[in-house]
């Protein structure tokens, strides 16, 4: 029994891993009745693995038999892998027995398709089911939405999961088709929206009712990978604006495409994955959602991809040296917060603390700012005057010459592809 | 300039704010008593904790800072570092001396380190929340040592009793000498007089103190680690900023993974294939499909564990093994088997072995000199030659069907025993690493 338990988490694991989602946040979950677990609103990463992504959930696959075919997927019906599945018990057992060791903040759970979307939607769904009402588990359950699953599963699903996630996959209809024709993002946005309507009806009936049960509560997240077809950087932030606005996406995760097959309509086995593309694109993630960026301030048909030797932070302000310098002293807390090397903490340390008196740039530094990048764009008591704005070129190869970015040394390859 | 000592803790910190406004002795250096060394030209002063002065300098911060800062205040100080110490001070002093909101004030440099090194006692409490592993215990409590930077054990009451309100467990700081104990009810604080040691192998406690399915899940969690790698994006200096190397010593999938092997003899490829046949049979016929998974052999030594990294000096040991036999001829014939009641097998039977006995005995022997800590189970002491077809998933009403078969079916080969092989399961399936020849000796 040891050895096939051993067998199946490998190869389930396997399966799983490029889904990148991994956050266990968000959620609001609390331990009532003296059950197990209590779902940390912040989310805590137990280890990392040696790629130096976190571990979080118990990322598996309930099956990796598959009846669909795309290209990109690892699991994909023509593939040549071990084939495997979990019974209920045992992920429920998994699951139970790692979160009591605090290996886990809770379970990913996805699924190949077998036999059909509603038959596999409803396996995920009972899984779920017996960890929250037989086993009083409340620690994080992340499922999967299967397109194609009906509204009564998706619902039933909403109720014992914290985040439900459903993968563009690719970040253009285009790309999808060309990659896997049976799929679309008709199929994605449908049970989207029908998850985000439950979730704000329930809110709404909230203000009437005291208590409604909780429903998806850390929300939804989705997928695009990068790479594996030829989007540009301004289509694939476009698409993922759009599902934020449309949506009220929690996260829009990006996953380098890491070639799993000889086929030629992808990159060869072998090709690095894109990694530095895949961060730049977090790093405009994170301006949208956090520093008060619209997309098309850093993406737009003037500029469709994104810098590769700078951060695209950097790169807006480049483009834009006349908003710059701005007076640490005076500027608006939104001003403060576009300056490159200033992040969310210190722009707010830097309004709590003038108050107190005009600050220093040696002040700046204590409070934590990245002051090499940050002083080409700032004034503060101490600044000498200037004359004229500095030159954009010449402060980009200022910065860069005292950087040493951790990507210089690995080779770029993924900029010839297209 | 005054140097106060006080003793270490937040009362006698508070005091001693209290005794700086009686006295008003200008500036002062407060120094811990267990960093104090005694100098010649400076007053000293020892500051006597005293629970109302301390409580009285504490309600005059709680007017003037919020609850936010009170927290900083407090977890600032558990990390016990003296510079920070000397921070509280003048922050308590600062915040005193100046009108509300003063705390606000990130250009003071005491404000700052306050706030700096909060940040550094959170990051401290929330990786014990991320890297605690907890072992069962064979009586039931889930126990896991920790020796933290700096004294967080306290922070962290709230955040485990919530977690796991309903299985006991144990914490213990090995640094402080201290430990939280959830019996169910309430956290209380305990002191062990033999606390379990923080051994650097993949068991944190000893074989016997764990229950019994513990090993497995320590086991299924390493597994789980190296699959849900991605080779291809590999970036340790990534892995190493986020788990640092100090605190490998609590995670079971960063300690060194051992490995199982086996010694067997593995009979020529002719006879093998036709082994494979009958595994085959009952696979398709007695839904018995283990055998399937490994070659047909001999064992010699059963299935033990050792260190990855001591794979070599195993391979060099087995290398150089001098079996002190000759080859021989073995003969197979016919079926036996042993009727367990949950796992019968049945085997294929070998005959006139006395040869295969001297070398099955002598490779045993040769064992403890080299493997101290390995065990010999008692089938290696009492060796009983087979040659297995069907085990493990073989149900008894199989098993009964099957042997009423087999029982009368003829089998017979010779083959000479040239040599015997070492195998290494991969997590999947076993695979032979090395061939010991007989012709060597």
């Amino acid at each position: 029994m040891s050895e096939r338990i051993r067998e199946k988490l490998q190869i389930l694991a396997d399966a799983a891993k490029y889904d990148v989602s991994c956050s266990s946040s968000g959620s609001n979950r609390k331990n009532t009745g003296k059950g197990l677990g209590d779902a940390s609103t912040s989310g805590i990463c137990h280890t990392y693995t040696e790629d130096g992504r976190c571990v979080s959930l118990l990322k598996i696959l309930l099956t990796n038999h598959c009846i669909f075919d795309c290209a990109f997927c690892v699991s994909r019906k023509s593939n040549d892998v071990q084939r495997a599945a979990f019974t209920v018990e045992e992920v429920v057992e998994l699951t139970m027995s790692f979160y009591r060791r605090n290996y886990i903040e809770g379970l990913f759970l996805s699924s190949g398709i077998f036999k059909n979307a509603d038959y596999t939607m409803e396996r995920l769904v009972r899984i779920a089911k017996k960890l929250r009402l037989e086993n009083n588990f409340n620690g994080y359950i992340h499922l999967k939405t299967i397109p194609g699953a009906s509204e009564e599963l998706l619902t039933e699903a909403g109720l014992y999961a914290d985040r439900m996630s459903i993968n563009l996959e690719m970040p253009t209809e285009a790309g999808l088709k060309l990659l896997a024709p049976d799929k679309s993002h008709e199929d994605v946005k449908k049970p989207l929206s029908f998850i985000q309507n439950s979730i704000i009806a329930l809110a709404d009936e909230k203000k009437i009712i005291k208590h409604v049960p909780k429903f998806v509560p850390a929300g939804q997240s989705t997928q695009m990978v990068i790479g594996a077809t030829p989007e540009t950087d301004m289509d694939i932030m476009y698409t993922a604006d759009q599902y934020y606005k449309n949506y009220e996406l929690k996260r829009v995760y990006y996953s380098g495409y890491i070639p799993i097959s000889h086929d030629d309509r992808m990159p060869v086995i072998g090709s690095q994955p894109p990694l530095l593309r895949e961060n730049r694109l977090y790093q405009t993630d994170w301006l949208m959602r956090f520093y008060g960026f619209g997309v098309q301030e850093i993406l737009n048909a003037k500029n469709p991809h994104l810098d590769v030797d700078i951060d695209p932070k950097l790169g807006w302000a480049l483009r834009n040296m006349e908003q710059f310098p701005v007076d640490i002293n005076t500027a608006d807390y939104k001003m403060i917060l576009r300056v490159p090397g200033i992040g969310v903490g210190s722009a707010k340390k830097i309004v709590m603390a003038r108050k107190f008196g005009r600050l220093r740039s040696d002040q700046l530094q204590k409070i934590g700012i990245a002051y090499n990048r940050a002083r080409h764009f700032i004034r503060c008591a101490d600044s000498v005057f200037q004359l004229n704005t500095p030159d954009a070129l010449h402060v980009k190869h200022s910065i860069l010459s005292e950087s040493n970015s951790k990507y210089l040394k690995i080779p770029q390859n993924q900029l010839s592809l297209f | 300039m005054t140097i106060y000592i006080f003793d270490g803790t937040l009362e006698g910190l508070l005091t001693a704010v209290f005794e700086f406004y009686e006295q008003k002795p200008g500036k002062i250096q407060l120094v811990a008593s267990d960093h104090f060394q005694p100098v010649l030209l400076d007053e000293t002063f020892e500051v006597i904790s005293d629970e109302a002065k301390a409580k009285r300098v504490w309600t005059g911060l709680k007017k003037k800072i919020n609850t936010d800062w009170q927290q900083r205040f407090y977890k600032a100080y558990l990390s016990e570092d003296a510079a920070t110490f000397q921070h509280l001070f003048d922050f308590a002093c600062y915040i005193f001396d100046n009108a509300k909101g003063a705390e606000q004030n990130f250009g003071h440099p005491s404000v700052m380190a306050i706030s700096k090194m909060d940040r550094s006692v959170n990051r401290e409490k929330h990786r014990m929340k991320a890297f605690i592993r907890f072992q069962e215990t064979a009586d039931g409590i889930f126990y896991a040592p920790v020796s933290p930077d700096f004294n967080v054990l306290p922070l962290i009451i709230a955040f485990f009793r919530n977690l796991y309100a309903d299985q006991r467990w144990i914490i213990y700081d090995l640094k402080r000498k201290y430990g939280l104990y959830y019996d169910l009810e309430k956290v209380e604080e305990i002191q062990l007089d033999v606390a379990p040691i923080l051994k650097n192998n993949s068991s944190l406690l000893n074989g016997s103190d764990v229950a019994e399915k513990e090993g497995l899940y320590g086991l299924l969690w390493n597994d789980y680690f190296k699959s849900t790698n991605i080779p291809a994006r590999k970036n340790m200096k990534l892995h190493v900023r986020h788990v640092p190397k100090r605190y490998w010593k609590y995670l079971s999938e960063k300690q060194p993974s051992k490995s199982r092997y086996f010694i067997a003899l593995v009979p020529p490829k002719n006879i093998s294939d036709a082994i494979m046949e009958f595994k085959r049979d009952f696979a398709d016929n007695y839904q018995s499909s283990y055998g399937l998974k490994i070659i047909p052999h001999i064992t010699l030594k059963t299935p033990f564990e050792i260190f990855e990294t001591d794979h070599q000096y195993l391979v060099d040991w087995f290398g150089k093994l001098n079996a002190s036999i000759k080859p021989f001829s073995l003969t197979l014939k016919n079926f036996g088997s042993f009727k367990n009641r949950d796992h019968p097998v049945i085997f294929i039977q070998p005959q006139n072995t006395a040869a295969l006995n001297d070398l099955q005995k002598n490779i045993i022997q040769k064992i403890p000199a080299a493997f101290p800590s390995l065990s010999i189970e008692s089938t290696d002491s009492h060796f009983t030659p087979h040659l297995t077809v069907a085990y493990r998933d073989l149900k008894p009403d199989k098993y009964d069907t099957a042997w009423e078969h087999y029982k009368n079916r003829q089998y017979d080969a010779v083959f000479t025993v040239e040599s015997f092989c070492l195998l290494r399961h991969d997590g999947v399936r076993w695979n032979i690493v090395a061939t010991k020849s007989l012709n060597d000796n």
